[in-house]
């Protein structure tokens, strides 16, 4: 029998692609035999797991799925002789090492004389639904966005609009304004919710890795390539790739994208033949890409193809209003999270933190909460729980600069501020830059031994390579 | 009574017996040194006689301590009280070990271990036996699924 080229007989006059059939279904799809050996797996499961049927084929399902309940509790085994199926939450780990919530739905498959030849296994990923468990019925926000200014008004206003429609959208802004966030709650607002959301980040993968990443390559293409690799285009399909940092790509894949661009069809590297993919895209930078136009470092062409609808998100020092509300937000997450007995800020702590400008925008904000709610150990949070940058400089960041991402005008979605140059701070003026140069002086001086460096720094080896992490700066 | 003298020929016979003695300790701490610097301490977290899929969920290890040229000094199977990643990090530490194979691990786990300085070969599934004969034979990579390929009791 041939088991690369399944098909189904007698439901139509002709025999059906069986494995074309459970592609198109937006869940997992697991076809086991009765040993619990994986025969067939769906696009979606390879673009969850990370294996490809290839790969799978043959292996026993533990060592493929990588569930909790596999281990522990296995649901296949859990099967009566009644056919019904049976479905149970868990966890899996993917070949990139994450650890996703799933719902794990397990049934027979049974033969034309009622045997069961073997088990279909359906696997639903959980994140979105917990997610929204966790943030449902907030105010002033959009999916996870949260906001009440008049420009983030217009965003609320135009999201729902953008993500009903199918045109590629280009979302700008500073770092820490939420621009992942705006692409995954277009995603899952849109009508593609129920396909595979792929993010790419194109600056962190040199060129050769990036092509067959993002178009896949056949076996034999270059060394090392042993197996037919799809690409993340074609694990998309159907749903949304989110291509961020999309000013870091190199100008000789800009062409590729632009071609897929015009007739969506994906050539996988060493292949002659092209895939036609039915795929979203949105992009997202903090660079100015009409100055990068001008510098000959972006394609002018492409900025226009991906350019169709802008969203340009304010930083939040522009955001009226909205550094109460975020930090009123955060403050109530992190209290509940860590279990910390404190009622909110005093006032001076509070008019510090409404005055300072935050440079890493609701990151910064964010995480300065964090560390506040960690340190506080009276039932108030005191500026001295606030990290002691806010206090030491306050005029450190005022500083002028130029905004790295322009307002630029257009047709579909202008939700932005009118730009205001005077207002801008120093992109260098940050703790954590500070912060990261200090541990890179020290790794320096201590040529690099970490146990030194931390020594130096008064941290503990741990503190010092949760920053080392923190940073990449390794 | 005959007078010994110190003849030249004695100088050099001493100074020879000097240089092998010399030559003798020298031998022996790089002997010593080297039985020590090539010590590997392996780990594979187990589930039965199989690599674990999952790292957090192992309640067994087979622990390996081999020297020189991948001599097998010790071979020992170790029972957990509990699954627990946090305390599967701390043993790994403790024990010294300086190669963890297994099959799935969370990043969180696998950064923390590498910044420890393990070799780390992880998304391996196959037999225990197997996978550890794959690494004295230096032919075991990330991602091995060295398990036998069968659908229907049929190899495929």
């Amino acid at each position: 029998m041939d088991f690369s080229h399944p098909q189904i007989n007698n439901l139509l006059t002709n025999p059906l692609n069986f494995i074309h059939l459970i592609n198109e279904i937006p869940l997992g799809v697991i076809i086991l035999d009765t040993d619990r050996r994986v025969i067939a797996l769906n696009r979606t499961f390879e673009a969850l797991s990370g294996y490809s049927t290839s790969l799978a084929r043959g292996i026993h399902c533990r060592n493929i799925l990588r569930g909790a309940a596999c281990i522990s509790d296995c649901p296949v085994l859990k099967i009566d002789g009644d056919g019904r199926a049976i479905s149970c939450k868990s966890d899996m780990i993917n070949i990139n090492r994450q650890l996703l919530p799933i719902q794990i739905t397990s049934a027979p498959i049974i033969d034309i004389n009622g045997k069961t030849a073997g088990y279909i296994e359906t696997i639903s990923d959980m994140r979105t639904s917990e997610k929204l468990d966790t943030k449902k019925s907030l105010a002033y926000s959009f999916a996870n966005i949260i906001g009440r200014c008049e420009q983030m008004e217009k965003i609320f206003q135009t999201l729902p609009v953008l993500a009903q429609s199918d045109v590629s959208v280009l979302i700008t802004g500073e770092t820490g304004t939420g621009k992942d966030l705006v692409a995954e709650a277009m995603h899952q607002t849109s009508e593609r919710t129920s396909g595979t959301f792929i993010k790419i980040n194109c600056g962190a993968l040199p060129e050769t890795l990036l092509e067959s990443e993002l178009f896949g390559h056949q076996k034999g293409a270059f060394t090392g390539a042993v197996e037919n690799k799809p690409g993340r285009f074609k694990l998309a399909h159907n749903g949304t790739i989110f291509l961020t940092e999309i000013g870091d790509l190199p100008l000789s894949l800009q062409v590729k994208l632009l071609t897929f661009l015009d007739d969506k069809i994906i050539y996988p590297l060493g292949s002659t033949k092209g895939f036609k993919v039915n795929v979203r895209m949105i992009a997202a930078t903090h660079r100015n890409l009409e100055q990068m136009v001008n510098d000959k470092l972006f394609r002018k062409d492409l900025l226009f193809r991906l350019n169709v609808a802008r969203i340009h998100l304010p930083p939040l020092r522009k955001r009226e209003g909205d550094v109460r509300l975020l930090l009123d937000y955060f403050f109530n997450t992190y209290k509940k999270k860590l279990g910390a007995d404190i009622k909110g800020f005093s006032k001076k702590a509070l008019t510090l933190l409404l005055s300072y400008k935050y440079e890493g925008n609701i990151r910064e904000l964010r995480n300065i909460v964090e560390y506040a709610v960690s340190i506080a150990n009276t039932p108030t949070i005191e500026t001295v729980h606030l990290p002691a940058y806010l206090l030491e400089e306050p005029d450190y960041f005022k500083q002028e600069s130029v905004d790295p991402v322009p307002e630029v005008e257009n047709n579909a979605t202008v939700t932005y501020a009118p730009p205001n140059i005077e207002e801008e701070v120093s992109e260098q003026g940050t703790w954590g830059q500070t912060e990261r140069e200090m541990i890179l002086e020290t790794l320096i001086k201590t040529r690099g031994k970490k146990a030194e460096a931390a020594r130096i720094l008064g941290w503990g080896r741990s503190t010092l390579w949760r920053k080392i992490k923190h940073y990449k700066l390794e | 009574m005959q007078r010994f003298y110190k003849t030249e020929s004695f100088y050099k016979r001493s100074l020879s017996i000097k240089i092998l003695i010399i030559r003798d300790s020298i031998n022996i701490f790089f002997h010593i040194y080297c039985c020590n610097i090539m010590i590997k301490r392996i780990i594979i977290p187990l589930c039965d006689d199989e690599v674990a899929p999952r790292f957090d969920l192992a309640t067994e290890v087979m622990i390996a301590i081999i020297s020189g040229k991948n001599t097998i000094e010790e071979k020992k199977n170790v029972v957990l009280p509990r699954s627990s990643p946090e305390d599967l990090c701390h043993r790994i530490l403790a024990e010294n070990i300086s190669v963890l194979i297994c099959g799935a691990i969370e990043d969180e786990y696998y950064q923390f271990l590498k910044w420890k300085k393990l070799s780390i070969f992880d998304n391996v599934s196959g037999k225990c036996d197997v996978a550890f004969e794959r690494y004295l034979n230096d032919s075991l990579k990330n991602c091995d699924l060295l398990s036998e390929r069968v659908i229907e009791g049929k190899n495929v």
